[in-house]
């Protein structure tokens, strides 16, 4: 693409896009979720976050509902439910009427960005105590017609027809990830193009399978999964083939599931625990919708990045993910972090496909962009105390996905975000164990840790980061 | 004479074959409990307007690729829009070339 003429300097300066203000101090008080699962038939998409939320508050016995200022809740398709309104009906079910609340929708990333609503409503003052409450179910159309609701949040005029269908467009993405950061440099010894191309593939879709391997395996410590599974790599490669060169255990699956997170003031948190954590620094990004429009420009650098890193990169195109990126920047910048691999201790990111992991890794800057397959064999997002069928080096440098992620955890949209959320919360609460019946999972003192929800092949994301504030 | 007690399905599964079946099963859970659930059809014809993409499709009907250019700054967009994403202005269609390199793909 030729390049696009710059703005005059006789021109005013642009406004940042982002500020990265913070307002009044945030603390997460309380969380809870239901059991993901294929299926909850015996539960509606109310009885789900009451349960969610009966366990939250069963943790902070003075956080009464008469304590609760409003909501924000959160779910992604009124097609899945055929209901609209759905978010009243949660409101109406958990007796919060008349109180104050709001329905939160951002495709892929609605629970991370419900929990920014509420974050938010928070922050600048409005109310003190803020319940952040999302589900989705699922299960209630058959999974190809589920496929086809979740394709709708791509252009219907030029995306959608072309396939209609998620991992098509997460795997030409990936594909493109592969010929840019192994076809270019681990095989550009090899002449042929084709066999180059089906060398880099094969390559990636191994290193892919180290992160599905891992999501499954740390989640067989996790109760609330809903696909924890003893794999091999072997085991993923030979899984199903979805959308070359995406296989089915690489990819998450869709759930019904509840999650609620309680954020409030500084004052007020102390009131309900004496363990608050609090939130940092929250960040959102956003990219075209079409793939097809996303632009061949610069890449926005990290502190621990510099421009000739990049001298040969067209960025993003369709392999890696800008919003990530901004979102990251956005984030890490209130927070005050430059190095986000020593100073997050772990980070839940929205692993709907293994590829997007490795990506996400780039994204967040816990490696350069090109190093994120590098950085998945040398084993440091892996933890340390698990077990995995393969060397593991740098287990625990950074552990990614500790509770299992997506892959494994399961995927009910509007609930995920706040799954992250609150898996986040017990790990700097330390109450891993408490929770999960296993403390294998537990970070060692953990006092840092990110979340990252993303939506719409990359069209916007959302990162939080977590501080334990006792 | 009592109806005879509808058949009660402790898995998934089998509700969603009887219910495409018969239009309807009975859940039954871990605690005993039954849910009934119905087949319930949802269909829908939207009038999808292309719009302003319209000539796009219209140009596939000629056997043209029709991409647009924005009269501010140039820049050429293969998927067509009416507005330049960068500069705000509006674009004019610009047929484009029917050959190109291939920058990613899959099958599915």
């Amino acid at each position: 693409m030729p390049s696009r003429p710059t703005a005059k300097s006789s021109e005013p300066a642009p406004t940042p896009t982002h500020h990265a203000r913070g307002g009044r101090r945030v603390f997460v008080v309380a969380g809870g979720v239901t059991k993901f699962a294929k299926a909850h038939p015996a539960m509606d998409f109310r009885l789900m976050v009451k349960k969610a939320y009966d366990a939250a508050v069963a943790d902070a016995p003075n956080l009464t509902k008469d304590r609760i200022d409003g909501s924000r809740v959160s779910y992604f398709s009124d097609h899945f439910s055929r209901q609209l309104k759905a978010a009243s009906m949660v409101q109406d079910y958990l007796g919060l009427n008349p109180k104050g609340s709001v329905r939160i929708e951002w495709g892929g990333a609605t629970g991370g960005e419900c929990f920014q609503a509420a974050y938010e409503a928070v922050a600048s003052g409005r109310m003190d105590v803020c319940l952040a409450a999302g589900y989705e179910t699922m299960s209630r159309v058959q999974t190809w017609k589920g496929n086809e609701f979740i394709a709708l949040a791509s252009d219907t005029n030029y995306d959608f027809p072309l396939g209609g269908f998620y991992t098509g467009y997460y795997a030409l993405m990936v594909q493109r990830h592969i010929y840019e950061y192994l076809r270019k440099t681990r095989f550009a010894h090899v002449k042929d193009e084709r066999e180059a191309q089906r060398l880099a593939t094969a390559e990636g879709s191994r290193i892919m399978s180290l992160v599905s391997v891992k999501n499954h395996v740390n989640a067989l410590h996790n109760p609330y999964a809903q696909y924890p599974k003893q794999l091999t790599v072997e085991d993923v490669l030979n899984s199903e083939m979805i959308s070359y060169p995406i296989t089915r255990e690489q990819i998450c699956t869709m759930s019904d599931g509840a999650a609620v997170a309680v954020v409030c003031t500084a004052e007020r948190a102390k009131e309900f625990t004496d363990r608050p954590v609090e939130v940092i620094g929250v960040g959102t990004g956003t990219d075209t919708m079409r793939l097809a429009d996303r632009p061949f420009g610069k890449v926005p650098l990290m502190p621990h990045e510099s421009a000739k890193d990049y001298a040969n990169l067209d960025y993003p195109g369709v392999h890696s993910f800008r919003a990530g990126r901004a979102a990251g920047l956005e984030a890490y910048k209130m927070a005050g972090i430059t190095a986000s691999k020593k100073e997050l201790d772990f980070i839940e990111l929205h692993d709907a496909y293994a590829s997007s992991e490795i990506q996400t890794y780039e994204d967040l800057g816990l490696c350069r962009y090109g190093e994120g397959y590098a950085f998945t064999e040398s084993g440091a997002p892996f933890l340390p105390n698990v077990k995995y069928p393969f060397k593991t080096p740098k287990a625990g440098e950074i552990p990614v996905n500790p509770s299992g992620g997506l892959i494994a955890c399961g995927h009910p949209v509007g609930a995920t975000g706040l799954m992250q959320a609150v898996f986040a919360y017990w790990q700097l609460e330390g109450s891993i164990a408490k929770h999960f019946g296993d403390g294998t999972l537990q970070i060692p003192d953990a006092k840092r840790g990110a979340i990252h929800s993303h939506a719409g092949t990359g069209s916007a994301v959302t990162v939080s980061i977590l501080e334990r504030g006792f | 004479m009592a109806p005879p007690k509808p058949k009660r399905f402790t898995k998934f599964r089998e509700v969603q074959a009887e219910i495409e079946k018969s239009g309807s099963a009975i859940f039954r859970d871990a605690n005993g409990v039954d849910s009934l659930i119905v087949l319930s059809p949802y269909s829908i014809n939207y009038i999808h307007s292309y719009a302003e993409d319209s000539a796009f499709f219209l140009g596939l009907a000629e056997g043209k690729l029709l991409g647009s250019k924005c009269t501010g700054c140039g820049f050429v967009y293969a998927t067509p829009r009416g507005h330049c994403m960068d500069c705000g202005k509006p674009t004019k269609w610009h047929e484009l070339p029917k050959s190109g390199r291939v920058h990613a793909w899959t099958t599915c």
